[in-house]
């Protein structure tokens, strides 16, 4: 089986050598426009299709599925995404697997789970048509001091486990720009969640131009870049982070506004995602569109970007609709 | 019964390994009316995301209880077709823990496996043959259950067509009913479900093992689901006793919460008095429990009950009055009632109204319970109702009395265990009741039950009258329910409950004290002295501090901070010597407030001063073991103490030596300080030279 991909991949390759010239006059990654999709079913909306088409996406980097660890602490895969509808023709897919930093610390032989790892990829590629070979993968791991290693080995079992013409990719969290650069290609800067979440005084925590400023600095590895255009409500009870709402219908009765970005349960009832008491805060969080700007400037003063590509996270029309057209444009 | 119960948790290791494909699986099983999920207790589910109250929970929960049980009776069924002599465990481990190589082997080098010795006998070739083709299709399920597994077309499916011809050579006299169930078996994995009916229509009347054909019946029930789903499925999976399938096949028929109602009551249409009915009753009250469809189940249980056949009408009444009380606790957050660490005394407000709102409908629930009491039932049930009525009393606060409780805990005593939420409800509620009406004393004392009846329950299964290490009372003090309370109670009130504690009055006291979690009069002594620490009456912390042995700050959850310096300048400077820590720093502290008082040299007078402003605000800041017992709280610079800040402002007006003093605070970073009265000093000029902003030069 193996044999047949490596045949198939040699004369891809050799075909896309072949375009290469063409394809990169029209496209450098500068004028590669690109969003994440970040939920278990692949299912587009009209606005969602029509966003794509409109502001000339053509990369999507799809979270595949996530790699936890069972109650034996083996890391399994989880949370896989489902496809429902079709990718939309001139779309290319990066697939993106998010590793818990608990998995990757169990992952006795890292090349096994490399191997797992992209062998389920492939799978799901082929399966799903999303195309025969993917460029890049993606890894999404928040590692720290204590997991780098783990994390790095993985990365360097991986990278020689894929074709030399793939890319493998990270995230990187703004704290990951003070440690060592991982050794992949390319890292993903994520400009968001910044702030602490589950902290009560937190006005934003998803973007804020003083979180941001306080860890840039400048990084070896290339670079592209993610910035926020995604929203949620975060519930408090006397204080304490209770957890993240997607879909509150802040116009109904149950809640008063107490503050700018706060609201107050009124009235205990039930939504589909949680069950709400009186005297709850919720929290609004949604970076508007001169922040994201602020800290894109900011970007480009501390990095060469002039070869980087922009990433939104992520494709969600709910979120998508509070920015103007012009808005997404200026970002991209 | 214990050996039982050992037997199934050994099978539930196999079950994780070897369980199969949900849907159409022909599941039944004994489990006796277990305590965990019912009673007065609901298992802890997530803060917003109520999994365990899903349709899914359900199906993964009974599956492996399902599945342990078919195991268990396949390996009875084994050894009454092979031989006495044969031993279930041999049995099992052949079957469910040997994969095919070992098997294999252990058939050429095993002498001791009563099973294999069985299979090696001549003229039994042909269960090795069976076997073995079974073992490789487990193998090549493996691949499919591997949860790495992702199929590369939608055509895949298990590469069975092989191992169907070997089992359909392998029928013979012995083997043919489990052959026919196998080629059924393969089939429906291959999701050729025409082909699965077909064998089951050709093969029906020859399958006369009632084990066999129950597990023949439900593939084919399953393959007729897939082809032409219908009601008259479910009907059929709850004549074969199967609720897991009956359940699943139910949510694609009854698309709403309602489907494992309808589900289980059909089931119990055919099963009202299996054993089996008690362990399914179990789950889905506590579905109802957690999505609040309590009255669904009660409608069920009012039907089974009113049957004439009813053989165990007790469990149906306390299950009604459960569904009665449990109906009450809708509107109060989950963590208010189930969250130990969010328990007093925020929670009490609730808990109050909570038992207002029980006294107005108790009499509902307990007619109910009344009759769960006078109608036949089984002791574990009879034992439940008992607990039940016990809860009742005091979470309606119908019963407020010591005694009453130290009678419930004697009862506890005898019982075979009792569950943490149990005991939860019981001695928070009574400690409620006890709070209101005044008795703080007696309110904590509870608490202190209860947090022993928590540590226990998270200690293994300890029976809860065991005795605790007290090394281990000491780390999981300051976690505790208890611990809460005294830090929002007023100094005189911890002094006073120590005191209850040390010298109990009477028996009902005495016995109500050997229940506590924590009762060392060195704890007390601790705390007390910690308490005064933090409210800096240095006499009166040393008072306390001095009566406990120097050692016992080892024990504490704070001592690995216990090296900070208390008089540091500035960072984490390390001491020297730490030995009793608190004790020190209070005598240290309180003789420096005598020499402040004696002073008469100004300058000498203000660095004592500084030297105690920074004892005090250390104490709260960077060296906070002193004061508290977590660090969450306890940030920033030493002098952004209030106190601090007002000896510090002292200190400055009491110096008459500018140098000095400036000196001084320029050691102490206190650098606004020196600008505001000591600008026209050296160290003020030297400041001027070396500031980095305009603002700095500036005096405010």
């Amino acid at each position: 089986m193996k044999k047949i991909a490596c045949i198939v991949f040699c004369l891809l390759s050799f075909w896309s050598c072949q375009n290469k010239s063409t394809e990169s006059s029209l496209y450098n990654n500068k004028d590669q426009r690109a969003m994440y999709y970040w939920k278990t079913t692949f299912v587009l909306n009209d606005y969602e299709r029509d966003f794509l088409r409109k502001h000339k996406i053509n990369k999507l980097y799809v979270r595949m599925f996530d790699v936890d660890v069972d109650e034996n602490n083996v890391p399994i895969p989880i949370a896989t995404i489902r496809f429902i509808d079709s990718i939309p023709s001139g779309i290319e897919i990066i697939p993106v697997v998010y590793l818990t930093t608990n998995a990757v610390a169990n992952m006795e032989h890292k090349s096994l789970y490399a191997e797992k790892i992209i062998d389920r990829v492939y799978a799901m590629f082929s399966y799903n048509n999303l195309g025969t070979i993917f460029q890049e993968l993606q890894y999404d791991c928040d590692w720290t001091k204590t997991t780098q290693n783990d994390f790095f080995e993985l990365c360097k079992e991986t990278k020689t486990r894929l074709y030399k013409t793939q890319k493998l990719c990270s995230t990187i969290r703004l704290h990951q720009l003070s440690q060592k650069k991982p050794p992949v290609d390319k890292g993903v800067l994520m400009l968001y969640n910044t702030g602490g979440l589950r902290n009560y005084n937190e006005e934003n925590s998803i973007l804020k131009l003083n979180d941001v400023k306080n860890y840039i600095k400048s990084y070896s590895l290339p670079l592209d870049f993610a910035y926020p255009t995604f929203g949620w409500s975060v519930l408090f009870r006397n204080e304490d982070f209770k957890g993240i709402l997607h879909t509150t219908d802040f116009d109904s009765s149950c809640y008063k506004k107490i503050d700018e970005h706060w609201y107050q349960v009124e009235k205990t009832h039930e939504t589909l995602e949680a069950k709400l008491f009186l005297g709850d805060e919720i929290r609004t969080e949604q970076p508007d569109f001169q922040t994201i700007q602020k800290v894109k400037s900011l970007i480009n003063t501390t990095f060469n970007t002039s070869n980087s590509t922009t990433i939104l996270y992520h494709l969600d029309s709910v979120h998508l609709t509070k920015y103007s057209y012009e808005n997404i444009e200026e970002i991209f | 019964m214990k050996t039982l119960r050992k037997f199934f948790s050994s099978l539930l290791l196999i079950a994780a390994n070897y369980n199969t494909f949900a849907c159409c699986d022909v599941d039944f099983f004994y489990y006796d009316y277990a305590p965990f999920y019912f009673r007065t207790c609901a298992i802890k589910r997530p803060v917003l995301t109520p999994i365990y109250s899903s349709n899914d929970a359900i199906n993964t929960y009974i599956g492996s209880y399902t599945d342990s049980v078919r195991k268990q009776k396949n390996c009875e069924s084994w050894k009454q077709q092979t031989s006495k002599s044969v031993s279930l465990q041999d049995i099992e481990t052949i079957l469910y823990k040997t994969p095919l190589d070992a098997f294999l082997r252990m058939l050429q080098t095993d002498n001791k496996n009563t099973f294999i010795k069985f299979l090696k006998t001549k003229g039994n070739q042909n269960y090795i043959s069976y076997i073995t083709i079974l073992k490789k299709a487990e193998l090549s399920l493996q691949l499919f259950r591997d949860p790495w597994y992702y199929p590369h077309s939608k055509d895949e499916i298990l590469p069975f067509d092989n191992l169907l011809t070997e089992i359909r050579e392998c029928r013979d006299a012995k083997l043919y009913e489990r052959c026919v169930l196998q080629e059924i078996k393969m089939l429906f994995l291959q999701r050729k479900y025409n082909a699965c009916q077909q064998v089951w229509e050709q093969e029906q009347k020859k399958i006369t093992n009632d084990f066999l054909r129950k597990q023949c019946y439900g593939f084919y029930l399953g393959a007729k689901f897939k082809t032409n789903p219908s009601k008259e499925i479910l009907y059929g999976y709850a004549k074969i006793g199967d609720f897991r399938s009956l359940l699943n096949c139910s949510k694609s028929l009854i698309p709403d919460n309602t489907a494992p109602f309808v589900a289980f009551e059909l089931f119990c249409k055919e099963n009202l008095n299996e054993d089996v009915t008690a362990t399914v009753l179990q789950i889905v009250a506590e579905y109802a429990i957690l999505t609040q469809t309590c009255t669904n189940l009660q409608q069920i249980a009012s039907r089974m009950v009113s049957r004439n056949d009813c053989k165990n009408p007790a469990m149906w009444y306390y299950t009604m009055a459960m569904m009665e009380f449990y109906k009450n606790l809708k509107d109060y957050p989950y963590e208010t009632f189930y969250g130990y660490f969010s328990l007093p005394p925020e929670s009490f407000p609730q808990w109050k109204n909570f038992s207002k709102r029980l006294n107005r409908n108790f009499s509902k629930i307990s007619n109910l319970l009344s009759k769960a009491e006078q109608a036949q039932g089984t002791n574990y049930i009879k034992e439940s109702i008992q607990i039940f009525r016990y809860t009742l009393n005091i979470n309606s606060s119908r019963t407020t009395s010591d005694d009453y409780i130290c009678s419930v805990l004697k009862y506890f005593n005898k019982v075979d265990f009792v569950t943490y939420s149990e005991m939860q409800h019981l001695m928070l509620s009574h400690s409620v009741n006890k709070f209101y009406s005044g008795d703080t004393l007696h309110a904590l004392l509870s608490l202190n039950i209860l947090d022993r009846a928590y540590q226990i329950g998270t200690n293994n299964g300890t029976k809860y009258y065991e005795k605790i290490r007290e090394d281990y009372c000491y780390n999981h003090a300051y976690q505790t329910a208890m611990f809460k309370s005294l830090e929002a109670m007023p100094i005189q009130t911890v002094i006073a409950y120590a005191n209850s504690i040390a010298s109990p009055q009477n028996d009902t006291e005495r016995y109500l004290r050997k229940q506590c979690f924590i009762t060392d009069k060195n704890f007390f002594n601790e705390y007390i002295g910690t308490r005064y620490l933090r409210e800096h009456n240095y006499k009166k912390a040393i008072t306390y501090l001095s009566k406990i042995p120097a050692e016992y700050q080892q024990y504490l959850n704070t001592y690995e901070y216990m090296y900070r310096d208390y008089f540091s300048y500035k960072g984490f400077r390390k001491l020297f010597e730490n030995s009793n820590y608190k004790l020190t720093f209070a005598q240290k502290m309180y003789d420096l407030q005598q020499k402040i008082k004696t002073e008469k040299n100004p300058d000498k007078k203000g660095l004592l001063l500084l030297k105690y402003a920074v004892g005090v605000g250390n104490s709260h800041t960077h060296c906070w073991a002193l004061t508290g017992y977590k660090m969450q709280g306890f940030s920033g610079y030493w002098y952004d103490n209030a106190e601090a800040k007002n000896i510090l402002q002292q200190a400055v007006k009491t110096f008459t030596n500018k140098e000095l003093a400036a000196n001084h605070l320029y050691e102490l970073e206190q650098l606004n300080l020196i600008r505001q009265y000591y600008n026209d000093t050296q160290i003020a000029d030297y400041m001027r030279l070396h500031c980095d902003t305009r603002s700095d030069h500036v005096v405010k």
